[in-house]
């Protein structure tokens, strides 16, 4: 499975994203829409790490990098390449 | 002369019209702007028909905006009621009909939220958006006009005249209820102004400050970063929520800003020191970090106050029913294995009084629910008569007439030093985040469900948030807690939505069949330990 489907999963499965999984594209507003709070993101960077097999160091914990599905896939591609 | 919480803005933009107010990202706006725009706002909802002792919501991130809709509704004598921009609009829409919201100031970004609003009863009339263009449209609540920005521009920026005196409302502050409806805390323009005047003159806040703005308006620790830099003339820099939640950007905005007064809730703080990627000696700008709304894990703040060496430390307390009540500054770092640090002694214009369980006043190290009585505490709650004469009582202490106190509800003990250690609640009411939280409000939301039976949440101590929420369920066996999330999401803000549910045949009862919290909350926390 390719990166996005397995965070919609975990965002769905894990953080339980309240509303309905179509509006979860790929480009939904995570952190304006408040499915991520400062506990979700940890929860979020646990899973990253675990199952991507990065590490998620102070200085990736910016906006960015947690914005959206894409924002988070990018992110996750940009550390394996690193 | 200032008796009036708007006052603070004409009186600084008197002095300084150039002077920075606020500070929103990129945008910012003088006190001479501030006061101006806050006139022309006046002057249209006057125009509306609101008066003296109206409520008006304000339905906004935040942002300028919302800092001119609350000094202009302020301006026409009405109180402001901020709604959370995140709340579930069942939500918004009890409090608008509790408090009989009629007129609310909002933007655009809002719309599609706006219908919702009256679904509780509220009689929206009139919409004010902010930043609508003229030709704009949306649906509206039944019965409802809009008012765009362009009309905005066409009343008078003259002072408005106001006929408010310092015993009106200034706002109404919704906290979560025990009985599963928020309550509304009304303040009047002194209780706002007796706590900023104590605040500014205790931490000695000028005109060459600049405030951080952490807490949402609903908070009323927003208070202090408003109404504090418009006594001082000081600039308030509003974070938004995104940079809240990432460490290294709250880091990033204090540096940017030069923010050298910061008020916040322990979570944040926390954040801030095991992620923020702070050395000794960073954040130059700052001289003093005050923090409410929960207690501060002592090792946290331990680490903080070593890193951050020069900075002076208080810890600020006191339920949105007195705002800040007592105080401490925090002398040191304390050992980090050290028990939470003292919530202080009373703020000047407050006094403080410990009551043991049999009604007298408790000798120091005695356990007493502390009673407050002075100039920040509360008018009552809105529309609950019952309610306000339960915590709002007559002081049992003197004859004197119309002498009230609030029982907080909080246990304390007075040290020998005089400070308060403070012991934990007499009821089911937590805190998580920096928010209160009435267990009984989530298991309300809960038993709202049609196939859940019985409901309770527990609350399982957290390092960084205080408190996370467990719920318990006994329901229909296709139940899950996917779908209890998404139910609860549509009745309750997402910081009171349980992390975890656990689905059980029944609940333990005490003899007398009530539900057995105690029990559950044990068994909860020996199965996370």
């Amino acid at each position: 499975m390719s990166t996005e489907p397995r965070i919609k999963a975990f965002i769905i499965d894990e953080l339980r994203f309240p509303g309905s999984a179509d509006d979860l594209d790929d480009d939904y507003p995570l952190l304006e829409k408040e499915v991520l709070d400062s506990m979700g993101i940890f929860q979020v960077v646990g899973f990253l790490e675990r199952d991507f097999g990065i590490v998620v160091e102070d200085e990736d914990l910016i906006p960015s990098n947690f914005e959206s599905i894409s924002g988070i896939a990018r992110f996750v591609a940009a550390k394996k390449d690193a | 002369m200032k008796y009036l919480l708007h006052h603070l803005v004409a009186q600084s933009a008197m002095r300084d019209a150039d002077r920075v107010a606020v500070v929103d990202g990129e945008r910012s706006i003088s006190y001479g702007d501030l006061e101006l725009g806050a006139n022309r706002l006046a002057h249209l909802l006057h125009d509306l028909g609101v008066r003296s002792g109206d409520r008006v919501g304000i339905y906004l991130e935040k942002s300028v905006e919302a800092i001119v809709g609350i000094y202009g509704v302020m301006k026409t004598g009405a109180a402001y009621v901020p709604l959370d921009p995140n709340a579930p609009a069942a939500r918004l829409s009890y409090i608008a009909a509790d408090c009989g919201i009629t007129t609310l100031v909002t933007a655009v970004d809002k719309a599609t939220a706006w219908p919702a609003l009256a679904a509780a009863g509220a009689q929206i009339r009139h919409i004010v958006a902010l930043d609508a263009p003229e030709d704009w449209t949306t649906e509206l609540p039944r019965g409802a006009v809009m008012t765009t920005a362009a009309a905005l521009e066409t009343f008078s920026d003259a002072t408005f005249p106001s006929g408010a005196t310092d015993r009106d409302l200034a706002y109404v502050l919704y906290t979560s209820g025990s009985t599963g409806s928020p309550k509304g805390v009304m303040l009047s323009h002194q209780n706002g102004m007796a706590f900023v005047d104590w605040a500014v003159a205790e931490f000695a806040v000028g005109p060459g400050d600049r405030l951080s703005q952490f807490a949402p308006l609903v908070f009323d620790l927003s208070t202090f970063d408003l109404f504090g830099a418009a006594l001082a003339g000081a600039s308030v820099h509003l974070v938004s929520r995104a940079t809240t939640m990432f460490p290294k950007e709250v880091k990033r905005f204090i540096d940017d800003h030069q923010i050298s007064v910061m008020y916040a809730v322990p979570s944040t703080l926390t954040l801030l020191t095991l992620r923020g990627g702070l050395q000794v000696g960073d954040l130059g700008s700052l001289r003093t970090v005050l923090f409410a709304g929960e207690v501060f894990p002592t090792k946290h703040l331990s680490a903080l106050m070593r890193l951050l060496p020069e900075v002076e430390f208080a810890n600020l307390y006191g339920p949105t029913e007195t705002n800040v009540c007592t105080f401490y500054r925090v002398p040191e770092a304390p050992q980090p294995d050290g028990p939470p640090v003292s919530i202080g002694r009373a703020i000047a214009n407050d006094e403080t009084i410990v009551v043991r369980e049999d009604g007298s006043i408790a000798t120091p190290g005695e356990v007493g629910e502390l009673y407050v009585r002075g100039a920040t505490v509360m008018q009552g709650y809105w529309g609950d008569s019952e309610r306000t004469a339960r915590t709002l009582v007559a002081n049992p202490f003197t004859s004197e007439l119309n002498d009230v106190v609030y029982k907080t509800g909080d246990l304390v003990t007075e040290r020998p030093d005089g400070n308060y250690t403070f012991l934990g609640r007499r009821d089911n009411q937590i805190k998580s985040r920096g928010y209160r939280i009435e267990l009984g409000e989530i298991e309300a939301a809960l038993l709202a469900h049609p196939q859940v039976l019985e409901a309770a949440v527990s609350a399982i101590p957290d390092e960084v948030i205080t408190n996370r929420l467990l719920a318990h369920v006994v329901g229909d066996s296709k139940l899950t807690a996917q779908e209890l999330t998404r139910f609860c999401a549509d009745r309750i803000p997402k910081y009171m939505i349980p992390g975890e549910f656990e689905f059980v045949r029944q609940l333990p009862k005490t003899a007398t069949g009530k539900i057995d919290r105690h029990l559950l909350t044990q068994t909860a926390l020996e199965r996370v330990i």
